[in-house]
């Protein structure tokens, strides 16, 4: 047991030298690593970025319907941000190939929302989306209630939650949870066209908070659909002229999967643009096959350089060490266990530069972030987030193979050194 | 028989090393053999030591042909059976002299625990008070010591000596000579050493010359037998017999002479008064030609 303990110190001791020793020799693959894990990391942003869509990712039976010249979903109207009618849209519902359609809409209207709270009035204004009650099902608590009334139900976005705890802690008022804000009342301005003319209109509701949610990314509140649409009607029929009443995004399920090409055709011809599971995928796909490319001649030339020089300081290394391996075979050692015991060095190397890499990589990607839209362009709304622990185990793991393979070959030189030309050098 | 070479062939590409080498080596005995430079002294040495498989013969170790063996049971024999000294010591650098002597005991998964053996063969190599040093800081003797307790660490049957002398001065080299002798002597080593050293030769009970791939036998002494006699009657006979000390009287005049301390089976190298004058008057007439 002594003798046991003695040679567990020994080899310890002996292989730490070696390992110090042969450090260098692994370099080269600290580079692969590094961008590896910068590759890993742009990879899920862009896939979680694209993958993403306002409802989250579409199900294999709905389709997202946009006006042709879209470009994103923008919920304050501009001359560059076309919408689809409601004309359009009543012309989709009545379609018979759809078991469900949910619409986000958007009014002309200037709205102004005013709250009251620790005596202090607060009024801002807001872009508005109109959402039908359906699309909030299983995402919004009591989305059943979520219907023109009075008063109106208002879904506010989770952030303004943070900001008025923010705005509490200032005044030193313990933070409120979103459910305590359940059912606060608020007041609703919606205004239109120019004072002193004949189309100006001021409508004045009533409404209370509904709940929080993240489903719809923008800066505004979530009103019912039909709410909108009513008050759209009103200001039509009082003077005349359109309230700019639009739908921005209709997301439709279709009762027979097998009909969507032909569903897709007939909503083109609409001058719609449609986009399915199918489209997001394949969309997907399209963009990481650009970055996979990209990144993987990168990553070739990197693996080549990297393999190239561990090989050679491997080989140079037994060069250097071919006396000790000559004499270990002299002593008894076998062309295996030296075989082995270069590997398992090699491969120990290559897991510190592994890590090593790994760590590097994360520290970068931190930093990427403010550069990766001049970058590259097209990545621009792409946010990077650093590896966690599964690439870091799947770096130390190639990193070591990487290592250890290129130092097969100069091993089995190592393990078949011509013994007595080395010890008598 | 201890080992037995039959018909050994080798040869490099086109070059012929060794033409149908044969030769025996019994235990205890000590085997020389000189050559000039590059006639295959220690490619045979290399053969023996399973190191090098020959390109026809058979290497005979207690009648298993070693040739025949796999890699890792030839390791295992090196380890076990054989050690190894060179001209150069070729002793680890990084490693302290105690280490290196330690180092072929740690080949095995569970290393045998030899720390009390090293103390002593330390002593009767005279090494005891350089063991923390390394090598780089040892003088030539020294060093060769080291390496003949790393060759003798692991207790080997046979002991494969490439001109162990040819890197040391005189005295040195005398120092050498004795130990093998006792080595032989007092743990039944068997020994083949490769040396163009004559003082080696002496103590040798074979004397072959390799030349032109073919070894000749140049010198056989009677006495190789009577000393391995001896040592048997010395270990079987009670000692303060007539029989035991007339043995150890031979064995001392034979080939140690002046020497008679004696630790854990083996004697420190002493050079006698009358090797140190030899060896004075062999520099002096160097000095003089």
């Amino acid at each position: 047991m002594k003798a046991f303990i003695y040679k567990l110190f020994f080899s310890l001791k002996e292989n730490l030298f070696n390992l110090l020793r042969s450090f260098v020799a692994g370099f080269g693959i600290l580079f692969l690593v590094i961008f590896f894990a910068l590759y890993i990391s742009i990879r899920e942003s862009v896939t979680a970025y694209i993958g993403g869509s306002l409802l989250d990712n579409l199900a294999s039976d709905e389709i997202k319907i946009v006006h042709r010249n879209s470009k994103s979903l923008d919920f304050i109207k501009t001359a560059d941000s076309p919408a689809i009618t409601p004309a359009l849209a009543a012309q989709i519902r009545r379609m018979p190939h759809f078991s469900e359609i949910n619409a986000l809409s958007r009014v002309g209207f200037n709205v102004r929302i005013r709250g009251e709270l620790l005596g202090k009035r607060s009024e801002v204004y807001l872009p508005v989306c109109g959402m039908d009650r359906s699309a909030l099902r299983g995402k919004v608590e009591n989305w059943r209630g979520f219907v023109g009334k009075d008063p109106v139900p208002v879904i506010v976005p989770s952030f303004a939650v943070d900001i008025l705890n923010n705005y509490l802690a200032m005044n030193s008022i313990p933070a409120i949870a979103s459910k305590e804000f359940v059912g606060f009342p608020v007041e609703l301005r919606f205004v239109t066209g120019k004072r002193n003319m004949e189309s100006f209109r001021s409508y004045k509701f009533d409404g209370e908070i509904h709940g929080f949610t993240n489903l719809v990314n923008f800066t505004g509140i979530i009103l019912p659909s039909s709410y909108l649409e009513s008050l759209a009607a009103r200001y039509r029929k009082e003077t005349g002229r359109s309230a700019g009443f639009e739908y921005v995004v209709i997301y439709a399920k279709v009762k027979d999967t097998d009909m969507l090409p032909e569903i897709e055709k007939n909503l083109r011809a609409m001058g719609l643009k449609v986009e399915s599971q199918k489209d997001i995928v394949e969309k997907t796909k399209q963009t990481m096959a650009v970055i996979d490319a990209v990144f993987m001649a990168i990553l070739a030339v990197f693996f080549i350089v990297s393999v190239i020089s561990i090989f050679n300081s491997y080989l140079t290394l037994v060069y250097i060490r071919s006396q000790k391996f000559s004499l270990k075979r002299v002593l008894g050692f076998s062309k295996i266990q030296i075989l082995f015991f270069f590997l398992v060095e090699a491969a120990f190397i290559g897991a510190f530069y592994g890590g090593a890499g790994f760590y590097l990589g994360n520290v970068i990607i931190k930093y990427a972030n403010d550069f990766i839209a001049k970058w590259i362009p097209f990545l621009t709304s792409v946010s990077l987030s650093p590896n966690g622990g599964d690439v870091l185990i799947l770096s130390i793991m190639l990193s070591s193979s990487i290592c250890a393979a290129s130092a097969f070959v100069p091993a089995i030189f190592a393990s078949n050194i011509n013994l007595f030309k080395a010890i008598r050098r | 028989m201890l080992l037995d070479l039959k018909n050994i062939s080798l040869s490099f590409g086109k070059r012929k090393i060794l033409d149908n080498v044969s030769f025996t080596v019994s235990k205890g005995e000590i085997i020389a053999i000189t050559g000039k430079s590059g006639t295959g002294k220690t490619s045979l040495l290399g053969i023996i030591s399973g190191l090098l498989d020959p390109d026809s013969g058979e290497v005979l170790y207690k009648d298993e042909n070693l040739v025949k063996w796999w890699d890792f049971k030839k390791s295992a024999f090196r380890n076990r059976k054989i050690g190894f000294v060179f001209q150069f010591f070729n002793l680890l650098p990084d490693l302290t002299a105690y280490e290196n002597i330690r180092y072929p005991s740690l080949k095995l998964f569970f290393p045998k625990d030899v720390h009390r053996e090293i103390l002593d063969i330390s002593a009767v190599l005279g090494i005891d008070g350089i063991l923390q040093q390394k090598p780089v800081t040892l003088s030539g003797g020294e060093r060769q010591r080291v390496a003949i307790a790393r060759a003798v660490i692991n207790k080997p049957s046979l002991l494969l000596a490439d001109e162990p002398t040819g890197n040391l001065d005189v005295v040195t080299a005398l120092e050498i000579k004795h130990l093998f002798a006792r080595l032989r002597e007092e743990k039944g080593i068997s020994i083949v050493i490769i040396t163009h050293d004559q003082k080696l030769i002496e103590i040798a009970d074979r004397h072959y010359h390799l030349e032109e791939c073919r070894l000749t036998l140049v010198e056989k002494k009677p006495a190789a037998v009577s000393v391995e006699k001896k040592r048997r009657a010395s270990t079987v006979k009670p000692s303060g017999s007539s029989g035991n000390k007339k043995a150890k009287d031979e064995k001392t005049k034979a080939v140690k002479p002046g020497s008679s301390k004696k630790i854990s089976g083996a004697v420190s190298p002493r050079v006698t008064a009358k090797d140190k004058a030899k060896a004075k008057t062999k520099v002096v007439k160097k000095k003089t030609l």
